[in-house]
């Protein structure tokens, strides 16, 4: 061994020192070069080692020459010798120029100071420092594209920042916030948080049952609609539907005192194509009047359907441009009754907004002038922002120009800043220009250079106000530190976000991301909004202030306007006295306008208790009457939906910056700063219902939402967040709605496009993460018998069991005595096989069916008093059963789960039919832990091994068919209790297509082996139903240990003939007994099934 | 649910509103309406304020009052509160902690009326039918347990 290493070791040394040797010197053995050669040939050194002695077995009297020519001789060794005194001459070391020396001579400083070499070498060693100088400047200015930290943190650099890495998912204004907490989920074209980096689980539970849980949900898409009431109504009404409960013409609802919640379809189409779900607001109006304004709340994913559908039944199909039209009727009060006339003559003229230099010189228009004023500001800023350096040089180009018809031009990414700039047509001159232009094609390019054009022909009119302009200047110069403009997730930036009706006077416009949108959940909610917001103090009247820029001053004037907001205020202070939010009635709804909650911010931050002392002194008749009526339509009003006070707040507010400059140079430290003339905000408090179906819990999770204007969602939230509430992210808003026992929006709603989409979404992330395990290691979903564990396929799940039922049916009318023969399977008519029309699947919302269905799924003593309560419904019987599955056969229901003992339900636990002998089984043991499902056996797995194998050999059908085969005997094998229950309920036949249907899946998968993951079952299910020794109902959607109740608890869907058929085979005191299974496990568990309304 | 937790259990939920079937049916059409009986009127809570439910378990409420008295809080005196069916098991709690104490507690009842409020929603959401809000009262009581003071 050692030999070796020293072998290795001389080889090493002897390539070290022949590394240097001129090539031009050649060792062979061979003779070629006569005796010139002969001596330096007799090493034989070509051969590899040293060689010792005469190993090359070379006799030796041939090896020396018998003479010597010297000139040749000579000159072979001259050319040795020059080769050996270069090598001598050559660094050795490295290309340093000091490896020239000998190295006791070297020093480490001569690296970086030349002058330390000697004489000779200082020259070279200037030239390699320069070299590398140069290269390192070569890496710095790659470098330099990231500037330093300090550069980067700079505000308006930040900024820019922000607006780049927002460009595909918006941000809400609380980001910045919550990515310092949360971890972030980018979905629906937002960036939101998702679950927080704290533990917070069970705490966040305890502030929705005890305390407040905060939410931002800002990200709901806002669309408005403004018409007469009539045709709204006419229009609307298509889109839903009295059997899912109140629509939007409800009578609490169209007078604006509560917020309604809908289900939307798509028009005319009930039950069918389900869109979503939606919240609505109409505006109150203290006189009567016709024309109405009504908000539509509804989540991102559904907002372009939505919006189609909205365009479709309003027949607005006119897309406003950047066009403020009804802008200019919201100005205005709705009290006002020259509205109408305004929308005419605004709906009339779409472009309004060409004439943007235009300067408001009527006074009743003033208040709009603050807005106009800060205008430029907000629009420099985002010329800057959106990161388009011309803006600037537009700028500097058109200096001469006001810098709002400069930035016009640039700006036609951004519409909607603009908006409420069109809103005066005072000048004659620009109606003239609007003539001109009304009939051209109104894209928004199109609209750009009209702009710019009226811009050019237009300047004749701007010095007629020099002073207005200086004064723009002047806010523009110091309007640098402006809120950032945030955009809209959801929407294209150059889409429009108006429409009209050619024919009605409807305008549909898209307030998203337009207004803030907080939730506050639990009973404390209110405590905490009495505590943080302070009803707005008055402004003592001044008529030197007469043309003030801000709304509230100019409101303050108007008698009306004041009274209303004292009775606001009254109530709101009624709020104080006022235990648990529960206590009010359901969806109420409280306009008010506040002081900036920055001013009364405490100082550390603290719990919220219900002040209980302070309530003493609240009137009783009063307390008695809010919780009874609730809060009276009228003050409900807020102008909050006026666009252009939105604007006006939205711009005019103080920054933090000068907040805190303010503070400082308050005379007492500490004491609370006078309210500023621009610290008021109109809001609104929409008060959201809890848990009202179920008997447990009631009330439970309800809360108050929080309107705000937009940009003052961080001056909110902050202030709440330090009256102690909790923040909760989307993970919480879906415990929230499992908790409450409703369906979540785009996870429960499978038959809307939108949950659909979630749905597939969720099953490739699932894949995905299971697909990244070791596949040994891996759950064989196959082995539990689950045929879907990332996804539930409810459409072959109602189609099947719709077959089964058909299938009795035809079977009653054969027997008509009674299903005592039907065990003998159908005969070949398989599920699946059955070509009948699509028609796809919808969830069952009718709620007169759905009460019906609650009595009948609960147990014989609870239905009794049930029933005692009034509720009077035709007793469950094959008959009524039947009917309905007449009517509603390829249908979901919604039903929430509980597990009666152990359990916990996860995602996708398949809800089964027990059999006889579980319920039995149930019976004499209340805490059974359940049958057991017996083991499947994954025949696919031969079939995988094989494809690994001989991949590129191809599959024979007939070999797969033989894999397979064991795998339908041992399905019936493992089936005795299934075929015993077979007997006794007729729900079994749809047991017997499996062997054949499976056959067909593996050798369908055999043609494609390829796409095979280990474990799980193959595209083409077989039938989903009658796969497991217990037959499927339906899928969980979301389960999980339930807090509220401490046992398990799930909500999912199941098929409504599946569910009328296992109620109809149940003994009466068994009822709505189900049976739950996870996918990844072969245990059963028992549960209670309910249907609640 | 909690069916096989507690042995003792109605459907009544957590406030045990009574039942008032005749006033329903006296008033308005039970088809037209759907009642949803609103949470009673929360009271301002101390340490030693027990409210007595249906829902808990009989055996564990009796087990809280008395380590409410007795444990490390040592309240010298506590108050049951029972409000309509559960007004006898407030009596029942009350009573069986007098006895436990051996003559030691002593207890001073007191009535009163609640005032409840009912939700009528319309089932057919027309405008005509407009959601009804009605009070009605039920009888509470407030059951003072406490030591005499020597």
């Amino acid at each position: 061994m050692s030999t070796v290493q020293m072998s290795g070791a001389k080889d090493r040394m002897r390539h070290k020192k022949m590394r240097n040797q001129p090539s031009n010197v050649m060792y062979s053995s061979s003779r070629d070069c006569g005796n010139g050669g002969g001596i330096a040939g007799g090493s034989h050194t070509q051969s590899g080692g040293w060689p010792r002695g005469r190993q090359d077995g070379v006799p030796p009297d041939q090896a020396l020459p018998k003479y010597i020519t010297a000139s040749v001789f000579a000159k072979a060794r001259a050319v040795e010798v020059s080769a050996m005194m270069r090598a001598v001459t050559k660094m050795t070391a490295s290309c340093h120029v000091f490896g020239a020396l000998p190295k006791h001579m070297r020093r480490r400083a001569m690296s970086h100071d030349p002058r330390r070499l000697p004489c000779q070498l200082r020259e070279a060693a200037h030239r390699a420092l320069k070299k590398s100088q140069q290269a390192g400047q070569k890496e710095k200015k790659e470098q330099s594209k990231t500037k330093s930290r300090r550069a980067r943190r700079r505000h308006g650099n930040l900024l820019l920042e922000f607006n780049r890495r927002q460009r595909k998912n918006k941000w809400l204004e609380t980001h910045i916030w919550h990515a310092k907490r949360f971890h972030m989920l980018k979905t629906w074209g937002y960036c939101l948080g998702d679950t927080p980096t704290y533990k917070c689980y069970r705490a966040s539970y305890r502030a929705m049952s005890s305390g407040c849980l905060l939410q931002d949900l800002s990200y709901h898409c806002c669309v408005e609609l403004c018409g007469p009431e009539e045709k709204l109504l006419r229009a609307l009404s298509r889109l839903t539907s009295k059997d899912t409960g109140p629509t939007f013409a409800g009578a609490l609802h169209v007078s604006g005192q509560r917020e309604g919640r809908v289900m939307l379809y798509r028009p005319d189409q009930y039950p069918h194509h389900p869109l979503g779900p939606a919240q609505f607001l109409w505006r109150p109006c203290s006189v009567p009047c016709s024309h109405r304004q009504l908000w539509i709340w509804v989540h991102p994913t559904l907002k372009q359907d939505l919006l189609l559908e909205l365009q479709a039944v309003c027949e607005c199909f006119v897309a406003v441009p950047n066009c403020p039209a009804s802008a200019s009727t919201s100005t205005r009060p709705a009290s006002e009754p020259q509205t109408d006339a305004d929308l005419g003559s605004h709906a009339s003229e779409p472009q309004t907004d060409a004439d943007l230099g235009s300067h408001a010189s009527e006074p009743q228009t003033d208040a709009d002038l603050g807005s106009h004023a800060s205008e430029p500001q907000t629009e420099a800023d985002l010329g800057s922002h959106a990161s388009e350096p011309q803006t600037e040089a537009d700028l500097g180009s058109h200096a001469s120009e006001p810098q709002t018809d400069a930035d016009l031009g640039s700006h036609a990414s951004e519409p909607q800043t603009e908006a409420d700039l069109g809103s005066h047509a005072s000048e004659p001159q620009t109606e003239a220009d609007l003539g001109s232009h009304a009939s051209e094609p109104q894209t928004d390019a199109d609209l750009c250079s009209h702009a710019s054009t009226s811009t050019s022909t237009r300047p004749a009119s701007e010095p007629q106000h020099p002073g207005k302009k200086r004064k723009r200047e002047v806010d523009c110069n110091d309007g640098t530190s402006a809120k950032k403009v945030l955009g809209d997730g959801t929407r294209s930036p150059s889409t429009p976000v108006r429409w009209k009706s050619s024919s009605s006077e409807i305008v549909i416009s898209d307030l998203t991301m337009e207004i803030v949108r907080y939730r506050l959940i639990g009973p404390l909610s209110h405590s905490v909004l009495t505590d943080t917001l302070l009803p707005a103090t008055a402004v003592e009247i001044d008529n030197k202030m007469a043309a003030s820029p801000f709304w509230w001053s100019e409101k303050c004037k108007n008698e009306d306007f004041m009274t209303l907001h004292h009775r606001q205020a009254d109530i709101f202070h009624l709020l104080r006295g006022v235990y648990s939010t529960d206590e009010l009635p359901a969806g109420c709804v409280l306009g008010m306008t506040v002081d900036d909650p920055r001013l009364t911010l405490p100082k550390k931050r603290g719990k919220v208790a219900p002040d209980l002392e302070g309530s003493q002194d609240v009137d009783k008749e009063q307390m008695m009457n809010l919780s009874m009526k609730g809060v009276p339509a009228v003050c409900a009003q807020s102008a909050l939906w006026d666009q252009s006070v939105r604007d006006n707040v939205t711009h005019n507010k103080i920054s933090e910056q000068d907040l805190n400059r303010m503070k400082k140079e308050l005379l007492v430290p500490g004491s609370r700063l006078p309210t500023p003339a621009q610290g008021r905000v109109p809001i609104l408090l929409v008060h959201q219902v809890g848990r009202q179906q179920g008997e447990d819990r009631p009330g439970w999770g309800c809360g108050w939402d929080l309107l705000l204007p937009k940009a003052w969602g961080m001056a909110f939230w902050v202030p709440l967040v330090y009256r102690g509430v909790r923040v909760g992210g989307l993970q919480m808003s879906l415990k929230h709605s499992q908790f409450k026992g409703v369906p979540h929006f785009p996870h429960d709603y499978p038959d809307c496009p939108a949950g659909a989409h979630f749905q597939e979404q969720q099953a490739a992330e699932l894949l995905e993460t299971f697909k990244r395990r070791p596949p040994s290691k891996r759950t064989n979903y196959i082995k539990h018998g689950s045929l879907a564990p990332f996804r539930c396929p409810w459409q072959q799940l109602a189609e099947e069991w719709d077959e089964i039922v058909k299938q009795d049916r035809d079977n009653h009318d054969n027997h008509p005595v009674k299903m005592e023969g039907e065990a003998e399977p159908g005969g070949p008519s398989g599920g699946l096989e059955v070509g009948a029309p699509p028609a796809a699947f919808t969830v069952l919302r009718s709620r007169k069916v759905l009460r019906q269905l609650s009595v009948w799924c609960l147990p014989s003593s609870a239905r009794a008093q049930r029933v005692r309560r009034g509720s009077p419904a035709p007793a469950l019987s094959p008959v009524v059963a039947m009917a309905l599955q007449r009517e509603w056969g390829r249908c979901l229901v919604w039903v929430r789960v509980c597990v009666l003992g152990k359990g916990r339900p996860a995602m996708h636990t398949m809800l089964c039919v027990p059999t006889a002998e579980d319920l039995q089984r149930l019976r004499g043991d209340p805490r059974s832990s359940g049958p057991v499902e017996p083991r499947h056996r994954d025949h696919l797995q031969h079939l995988l091994k094989r494809t690994r194998k001989d991949r590129p050999a191809p599959k024979c059908p007939g070999a797969t068919k033989e894999d397979c085969s064991p795998a339908p005997t041992k399905e019936q094998a493992a089936g005795p209790a299934p075929r015993g229950e077979q007997l006794s309920s007729p729900s079994v036949q749809p047991q017997d297509p499996t062997p054949t249907v499976e056959t067909g899946s593996v050798i369908g998968c055999g043609a494609s082996s390829v796409g095979l993951v280990r474990g799980l079952w193959p595209e083409p299910l077989p039938s989903v139903s009658s796969h497991c020794s217990r037959v499927t109902l339906g899928w969980v959607t979301q389960g999980d240990f339930s807090l509220a109740t401490g046992v398990g608890e799930a909500l999912g869907l199941v098929s409504l003939p599946g569910l009328l058929h296992t109620l109809l085979s149940q003994p009466a005191d068994q009822r709505g007994t189900v049976l739950l299974r996870n996918a990844s496990s072969l245990q059963y568990r028992y549960a209670r099934l309910l249907v609640e309304t | 649910m909690a069916e096989p937790r507690s042995p003792v259990t109605t459907s009544v939920p957590q406030n045990p509103l009574g039942f008032s079937p005749s006033e329903t049916t006296v008033e308005m059409d039970p088809v037209e309406y759907t009642l949803r009986k609103r949470l009673p009127r929360k009271l301002p809570k101390r340490r030693n304020d027990v409210y007595i439910n249906m829902k808990t378990d009989f055996k564990a409420q009796l087990t809280r009052c008395q380590k409410l008295l007795d444990g490390s809080a040592g309240h010298r005196e506590i108050c049951i509160h029972g409000l309509g069916l559960a007004i006898n098991r407030a009596i029942n709690i009350a009573l069986q902690l007098q006895a436990f104490s051996q003559g030691a507690l002593q207890l001073a009842a007191n009535t009163s009326t609640v005032e409840l409020i009912d939700d009528l929603e319309p089932e057919d959401p027309d405008e005509a039918g407009e959601p009804l809000t009605r009070t009605r009262n039920n009888s509470a009581i407030h059951i003072k347990v406490f030591y005499p003071s020597t």
